[in-house]
């Protein structure tokens, strides 16, 4: 048996074991929480919004030393996801997805790295320890990109093709932060409360959306001229 | 020269035509030339404006890469990403050194200005503000920038990590190389302008110094982008020099000069096409002249020739042009008139009755006659025939009876001939001219020609008898020209008419005689003005009664000249020119004013005036005779009326008449030199005369001539028994007046009184005479 031949296994096998992990968050670890937050995002024409992170952070500030693992994939020149939530303290996981190498680097001031050209499984997981936006990219392939944003709570989502998210959390009292990869500036935060007894619903219009950073980069110099 | 004249003519209009045609074609083909190579430099021009604008866009592209190299830089993107400046600032410069760019810039996300020169990047940071906008939404941007009047191509791009983190940027300065590359890569003049809002600007180009201020202007004027214009022989095309930016312009221009430059040497290769159809055309010109000319003026010269009187001049006909049938036409004229002018010849030298030659050949056949004869040592002979009683025959038959007898006495001359030319002179005349050795020759045919006329002619079956006389005339001996030869003729022929002889053969002196005649019937009427004609008197006196006095006027003609012309010999000659009538007239008046004044001077007189046989014939010679008498109150019975008996020969009952007019009006007649005519008794009991004069020829020997004695005496008794007094003439002596006297004679007249007087003379002769009776 060859060294490759092993470590398609490995990837093979840590796939599985990760979806069945996340499959697990789900189903069961999250019907545990009694209160429940519903927010649909939109922007000024009321049309949905995908990927706006909603965080709701606990006004009792707490220090996670856990060290939860979220994984960033690489499939066909795309980061998969294109945007993340995470908690302080996170591991994020690399997985190269792709048969090619990517440099994947991040110049953002909550997290500065590179990891230089590599395959599969190589990449040491990297701890995102500050909250905030990072932006990660590809040395070698330009039009890759894709956002961690990195908040001070495990209560977060992303939006859905309808804008939609819903958050589970004990009751109590949170700050709701709004993100989104092309929200310029912050989204001012707001208090909320949270009941067990009823779903808290919000709707939140996100103005001030800089156009997509064209997913597909200008490469042509024929319309310089 | 009428012929070169129209050589010239046509040479001028065909090398006219061709240099008209040429010259169109020339004009034709330089405005259609310069017309496409216009139009394609147009298009060429547009083509060149496309081709200006891809290479421009291949240039930028080529500096976006260079900027781009530097923007992909992932220490570069480190060093913005960190704000790094000072690294920042090295690698712009040393980029832009690599890149060969003239600045190069960095603008960060909070919008800080780094730059390879910092002083010049803050100087043109200003200018960046749409750059940079375009840069963060396209993430590259490109403009031509101008500083300083300087143009600077510039390329920005967004330093993406990989969101945009700065904007990084390089500055290329348009230079004159870049201009002149473009310019070898366009084949065009490459310019670049700017306009800054008021007017345009030059900023670099391939352009010569001296358009560049007319293009400025030019630009304002046009303003016109995309399209060509034409100034000053360029042809021009503005287009923008980037795209973005319509301040700046590139203008391509190519002149019209360069573009029709290929064509120049057409003009040229044109121009000698020209020449050398208007060569060719000279030469066609030549050759058709010539082929015109040539035939014309031969056909000219035949004509002259016509003129001179040539007919057979061969013409050669080659063409079966126009002009051959010219020459035809003029063959056939020349033939004609040849033809015709034989024919009129001949009619106007024949004689159309007879056939003969006429008169219009005498000369001509006598002098070729004269000049054949002189080797031969031979004469040459001319006969003058006419008949002799033609008018009769022509009177008494008939014009064509007349007609024919000249045809047959033609022909009959010229069947007698042997040799020899018979011509018809006119009238009743012939000409025969001959050549013979001696006059017996001669003699022996005219006898022969007598002879044959002996027989009379048969003429429209009337037998007509005709009679010819022959006048002979020879040269050399008796002339020395046909002139003289054919007058001289002539002269024998009157001379034989006159004195009865068949055959007349010229003599010495006859035709001096007849040349002297000539002269006094041309001298006699200014002789008679001139006074040179004058009156004598001669006294004629009654031989019973000395007293009672008459005279006989007598004309004396003294020539200036010729002398004493004497009247025989004047009279004869104005008797037969007609002139006697004028004389007569003048003696008349002269003679009746002479009895005016002799009546004055109480001279009892008679005066005697001869009248010639042609005065008779006048009917009004009685009326001038009463008018002269009474004008001058001269009485009638003083003036004698002299006629001889011949006078009254011709028209008899006229002359009668007129003399008993005469007589009627109370003078008295006389007949003069009775006794040499034919004298008839009846006529001279007819004639109403008084008085009857013996010629002298008679009384001049009367004294001794017993003949004369018997003659003068029976004629007295005879004048006297028809009751008419008697004058003799030409008495010259005593004896015999007193025979006369004796006869019984009534007056006398001749040299024993006096011989003729002039007036003066006369009257002192009379004074005298009366004074010693």
């Amino acid at each position: 048996m060859t060294t490759s031949n092993r470590t398609s296994i490995l990837t093979t096998l840590s796939k599985i074991t990760w979806r069945l992990l996340l499959t697990y968050f789900l189903c069961v670890a999250l019907p545990g929480y009694a209160a429940q937050f519903e927010l649909t995002v939109v922007d000024s024409q009321g049309k949905p919004i995908k990927d706006a992170v909603a965080a709701l952070v606990p006004a009792q500030k707490i220090n996670y030393a856990a060290q939860p693992t979220a994984i960033m994939d690489q499939r066909q020149k795309m980061f998969v996801p294109s945007v993340l939530a995470i908690r302080v303290n996170t591991q994020v996981r690399f997985p190269n997805g792709d048969d090619i190498r990517h440099h994947v680097y991040s110049f953002s001031p909550a997290k500065k790295f590179e990891l230089r050209l590599y395959h599969g499984l190589t990449a040491e997981p990297v701890l995102f320890d500050k909250p905030g936006m990072v932006v990660l990219g590809c040395n070698i392939h330009d039009s890759m990109v894709a956002y961690i944003f990195v908040v001070e709570t495990d209560y977060f989502a992303i939006s859905n093709e309808q804008g939609a998210l819903a958050i589970s959390a004990p009751a109590g009292e949170y700050q709701l932060q709004i993100f989104h990869p092309q929200l310029s500036g912050n989204y001012p935060e707001a208090s909320l409360t949270l009941v067990e007894t009823a779903a808290q619903k919000k709707t939140v219009t996100l103005n001030n959306l800089s156009p997509p950073s064209s997913a597909k980069p200008d490469d042509e110099f024929s319309n310089l001229f | 020269m009428p012929k070169f004249s129209y050589l010239l003519k046509l040479l001028a209009f065909l090398i006219g035509l061709v240099i008209v045609l040429e010259t169109i074609s020339y004009l034709a083909t330089r405005l259609v030339i310069s017309k496409a190579v216009t139009q394609n430099a147009r298009e060429e021009l547009l083509a060149g404006g496309e081709l200006f604008t891809r290479i421009m866009q291949k240039n930028v592209e080529q500096l976006a890469l260079s900027v781009k190299i530097l923007t992909e830089d992932f220490g570069f993107k480190d060093a913005v990403a960190t704000g790094d400046e000072k690294t920042i600032a090295s690698a712009l410069i040393n980029h832009s050194a690599r890149v060969k760019a003239d600045i190069g810039i960095l603008i960060t996300a909070d919008g800080k200005l780094i730059a390879s020169d910092q002083s010049f990047g803050l100087q043109i940071a200003e200018e960046f503000n749409s750059l940079k906008e375009q840069a963060q939404t396209r993430g590259q941007a490109y403009d031509i920038i101008l500083i300083d009047g300087r143009a600077y191509q510039f390329v920005m791009f967004a330093v993406k990590a990989p969101v945009v983190i700065g904007l990084a940027g390089m500055g290329f300065e348009i230079k004159q190389e870049f201009s002149a590359d473009l310019q070898r890569l366009t084949g065009l003049e490459v310019s670049f302008v700017s306009h800054d809002g008021n007017q345009f600007h030059y900023l670099s180009g391939t352009l010569d110094e001296q358009f560049i201020k007319r293009l400025t202007l030019e630009l304002e004027e046009e303003k016109k982008q995309g399209e060509v214009f034409v100034y000053d022989d360029l042809i021009s095309l503005a287009v923008p020099a980037a795209r973005q930016n319509n301040h700046l312009l590139a203008v391509l221009q190519v002149p019209l000069s360069k573009v029709l430059a290929p064509f120049s040497h057409l003009n040229v290769q044109l121009f000698i096409l020209a020449l050398v159809f208007s060569a060719l055309a000279g030469v066609a010109a030549l050759f058709l002249a010539r082929s015109v000319t040539r035939p014309v003026s031969l056909l000219a010269d035949i004509a002259r020739r016509i003129a001179g009187g040539f007919y057979t001049t061969p013409i050669a006909v080659t063409s079966k042009d126009e002009l051959g049938d010219l020459a035809r036409a003029f063959i056939s004229m020349q033939k004609a008139i040849s033809e015709r002018e034989q024919q009129v010849i001949h009619q106007s030298e024949h004689d159309p009755l007879t056939g003969l030659p006429n008169r219009l050949r005498i000369f001509p056949e006598l002098e070729g006659a004269i000049s054949r004869s002189r080797p031969l040592n031979q004469q040459v002979y001319l006969l003058v025939i006419d008949i002799k009683n033609f008018t009769q025959i022509n009177d008494e038959l008939s014009q064509e009876i007349g007609d024919a007898v000249l045809r047959e006495v033609g022909q009959k001359i010229g069947r007698i001939l042997t040799h020899g030319d018979v011509l018809r002179l006119g009238s009743d005349e012939f000409l025969v001219i001959l050549m013979a050795e001696s006059n017996e020759t001669i003699a022996e045919l005219t006898d022969l020609i007598h002879t044959s006329f002996k027989t009379p002619l048969m003429v429209s079956g009337l037998q007509v008898s005709i009679e010819v006389n022959i006048g002979i005339a020879t040269y050399p001996t008796d002339a020395d020209s046909a002139e003289s030869l054919f007058r001289r003729a002539n002269l024998a022929l009157n001379q034989g008419r006159a004195t009865e002889k068949n055959s007349c053969w010229y003599e010495q002196g006859w035709d001096e005689q007849h040349l002297r005649r000539l002269l006094l019937f041309r001298e006699f009427e200014s002789s008679l003005s001139a006074g040179h004609i004058s009156l004598y008197y001669q006294p004629k006196i009654n031989l019973e009664q000395p007293d009672t006095l008459g005279a006989e006027a007598l004309v004396r003609w003294r020539h200036p000249e010729l002398g004493f012309v004497s009247p025989d010999e004047f009279i004869s000659v104005i008797e037969s020119s007609g002139q006697i009538t004028i004389l007569t007239r003048w003696v008349l008046k002269t003679a009746i004013a002479q009895l005016r004044k002799l009546l004055d001077e109480n001279i009892k007189i008679t005066c005697s005036v001869n009248l010639s046989a042609l005065d008779l014939l006048i009917d009004d010679l009685p009326a001038y005779v009463a008018e002269l008498l009474q004008s001058h109150k001269v009485p009638a019975e003083n003036l004698y009326l002299e006629i001889t008996e011949s006078a009254i020969m011709r028209e008899a009952d006229k002359c009668l008449n007129n003399l008993r007019r005469l007589r009627d009006l109370g003078l008295t007649l006389s007949i003069d030199d009775f006794g040499t005519g034919y004298s008839s008794l009846s006529q001279l009991k007819k004639l109403p005369v008084s008085e009857l004069k013996i010629d002298k020829s008679f009384i001049l020997n009367l004294a001794t001539n017993a003949d004369d004695q018997l003659i003068v005496r029976s004629t007295i008794d005879l004048g006297h028994t028809l009751g008419l007094s008697v004058t003799a003439e030409g008495v010259e002596s005593e004896a015999i007046k007193d025979l006369l006297k004796s006869y019984g004679c009534d007056t006398a007249q001749g040299y024993l009184y006096s011989k003729p007087l002039p007036a003066k003379d006369f009257i002192q002769w009379i004074h005298q005479y009366l004074m010693e009776l």
